[in-house]
């Protein structure tokens, strides 16, 4: 379990005897002696020095596997500013800060490591840097799904821009309107007919790509711009006449 | 003008700026009120909308269909609708020209000109925006996993099921596939989180005796406590997009496989076996940059899984490395280097149609 300690005995699996040994130790180490032995260990491990991992590991395990606070609360003060440097470091992340900096994707990125770390989970690790990397994944999947999440919203913002009509009292409405995506993607691949139309629905509205796009991604399917126009149109054209997405529009529009 | 309608509607001047619309099915005589709605605009007039007559105004009607949609006479009001917006210019845009126009493509002067004057086109526009922005806010990657998911496929996390749906959708989606390129690209050259290997005897326990090289390394691992191999998880690299209704076809199009890990490319295929039914054999051909094939000849490739004993090959001056008969599973494949192990994790070997 030590990473890069040069005196490691000859044969053996690292660090899996002395944990094993060890153990009963560990257990009686109180969470703030193993926070102040997970922070030296920390630092020789940032500097790539050599360095014991188990004593962060262990606080690691009280963490996720007892559910202690306290040591989430160390591990937060421990490891945030290595966060906040994977945050600042991401390609997607300066778009999304706010006001507040990097701060909420950092406890953003926290929270997702607590939530998405399960106990289970917790065995596949048996280095701090396995756990690291795990933690600034967390941190590339905060920035992405807030990435996705606003592209989407984007889309909701400009259909509620141009809706002004009364919102529809009738109850069948709502059930039409609260229909899963995956039911609606339903409904409309049954008005589907071939390949170019399947392709290019679900290129428009599940990516939302642009006709251009689709034309110069897909050229054997549509060796022009003006295929995609055509196509969509009659598509579009025969959604329009689709009793339960008229519904969907209608209850939107409202 | 001449078609006769079965539905028909008769609006009513509420005030000066709503009016009344009702929906009658039936003949001019024997009607029945199907709907009631109250119209907004500018201008007011009480007009008995017949079949065959116009309206004229300049009143916003588009939630006439809508309303009779619901009452189950779609074709009769998009006909009754059709009449009353009438294309003040027919023919002079097409259809595909609005939704160029929607698109934000370029298009001809006479398309935006029209649009300011033409209520019709001005109205189908409004409609395909609509539809459109209600389809994309609703539909946009509801099939996308979160990349939670994906980034615990990255790291090998996964179930085998999940990690084979997670590669399939990963074939048929650029953008989740640029979302992991883009978590590969952020967790690669981190020096701090590269994992010291683990030498695990079990991983060299092959069923066959093991090459001369791979012997040497092993000792050279067991003789050097505390040697500094690295251990490099290498990347797949996203196949050609395919689309979703491409998804049940696990077996075509997931091979082969490419994979990057610092300056080495690993590509693989499967093939089915020749000497069982159910064998399989994996061909691997890695290239490495600034490299001769010959400069790779003898490194060891170790193929391993948890329910069967590990197999022992080595790439030949070719670059190339055969697996000539093994069973379906899903396996961690090692390039075992002087100085690193490249680590092809949880690589899904089964047969394909």
């Amino acid at each position: 379990m030590e990473s890069r300690k040069p005196s490691q005995s000859p044969g053996s699996n690292p660090g899996m005897g002395e944990q094993a040994d060890s153990t009963p130790q560990m257990e009686l180490l109180s969470i703030n002696d193993l926070a102040r032995c997970c922070s030296e260990e920390t630092n020789k491990f940032l500097k790539q020095s050599v360095s014991n991992d188990r004593y962060c590991l262990e606080l690691f395990r009280r963490a996720i596997v007892r559910r202690d606070d306290d040591a989430w609360v160390c591990i937060y003060q421990q490891y945030a500013p290595l966060v906040l440097t994977w945050v600042n470091q991401h390609q997607s992340a300066v778009p999304l800060l706010g006001q507040d900096g990097s701060a909420p994707l950092v406890n953003a990125a926290f929270a997702k490591f607590s939530q998405a770390l399960t106990p289970a989970k917790m065995d596949n690790f048996n280095s701090l840097a396995a756990v690291l990397k795990y933690l600034k994944m967390c941190v590339h999947s905060v920035i992405a799904d807030e990435v996705r999440s606003r592209q989407a919203r984007q889309y909701e913002e400009a259909l509620e821009s141009i809706e002004h009509e009364p919102a529809s009292d009738d109850p069948a409405d709502d059930v039409v309107s609260n229909i899963s995506a995956q039911g609606l993607w339903q409904v409309i691949q049954e008005e589907l007919n071939g390949e170019d139309e399947r392709v290019l629905i679900y290129l428009a509205y599940i990516h939302g790509m642009k006709p251009s796009e689709i034309s110069s991604q897909h050229s054997r399917l549509f060796p022009s711009v003006e295929d995609v126009y055509r196509i969509k149109r009659n598509v579009l054209e025969r959604l329009r006449r689709n009793r339960r997405l008229q519904m969907l529009f209608k209850h939107q529009y409202s | 003008m001449s078609r006769k309608l079965e539905t028909f509607v008769c609006l009513k001047k509420t005030n000066a700026k709503i009016l009344t619309l009702f929906v009658y099915s039936g003949e001019k005589d024997k009607k029945s009120l199907l709907r009631n709605v109250q119209l907004t605009g500018e201008k007011g007039r009480d007009a008995c909308i017949l079949p065959g007559t116009l309206l004229s105004g300049g009143w916003h009607l588009r939630c006439i269909a809508s309303e009779v949609f619901s009452q189950g006479h779609p074709a009769n009001i998009l006909c009754l609708k059709e009449m009353l917006m009438e294309c003040s210019e027919p023919g002079i845009i097409r259809d595909e020209e609005l939704l160029a126009y929607l698109a934000g493509e370029r298009v001809r002067p006479v398309v935006q000109q029209h649009l300011s004057r033409c209520q019709r086109c001005s109205s189908l526009l409004a409609d395909y925006r609509r539809m459109e922005l209600s389809l994309t806010s609703k539909l946009y990657r509801w099939d996308c996993p979160p990349n939670q998911i994906l980034g615990e496929y990255q790291l090998g996390l996964l179930s085998n099921d999940l990690a084979t749906a997670i590669n399939v959708h990963l074939d048929t989606c650029v953008l989740c596939a640029a979302e992991v390129a883009t978590l590969v690209e952020f967790l690669a050259d981190d020096p701090v989180l590269v994992e010291r290997v683990s030498v695990q005897p079990s991983s060299l326990n092959n069923h066959r005796p093991a090459p001369q090289e791979v012997k040497r390394l092993a000792d050279r691992l067991h003789d050097r406590p505390g040697i500094q191999i690295r251990r490099i998880i290498a990347s797949l690299l996203p196949p050609q997009p395919r689309f979703a209704y491409q998804r049940n076809l696990v077996g075509s199009g997931v091979w082969p496989r490419r994979y990057t890990a610092e300056d080495f490319s690993i590509s693989i295929q499967i093939e089915r076996g020749t000497s069982r039914r159910d064998a399989l054999q994996l061909i691997g051909f890695v290239t490495r940059k600034g490299s001769s094939l010959e400069a790779l000849q003898g490194i060891p490739v170790v193929l391993s899984s948890p329910v069967s004993a590990a197999h022992t090959q080595s790439i030949d001056e070719l670059g190339n490395f055969i697996f000539s008969s093994i069973s379906p599973a899903t396996y961690t494949l090692e390039l075992q280097l002087p100085e690193s192990t490249i680590v092809i994790e949880q690589l899904p070997v089964a047969l394909q149609d």
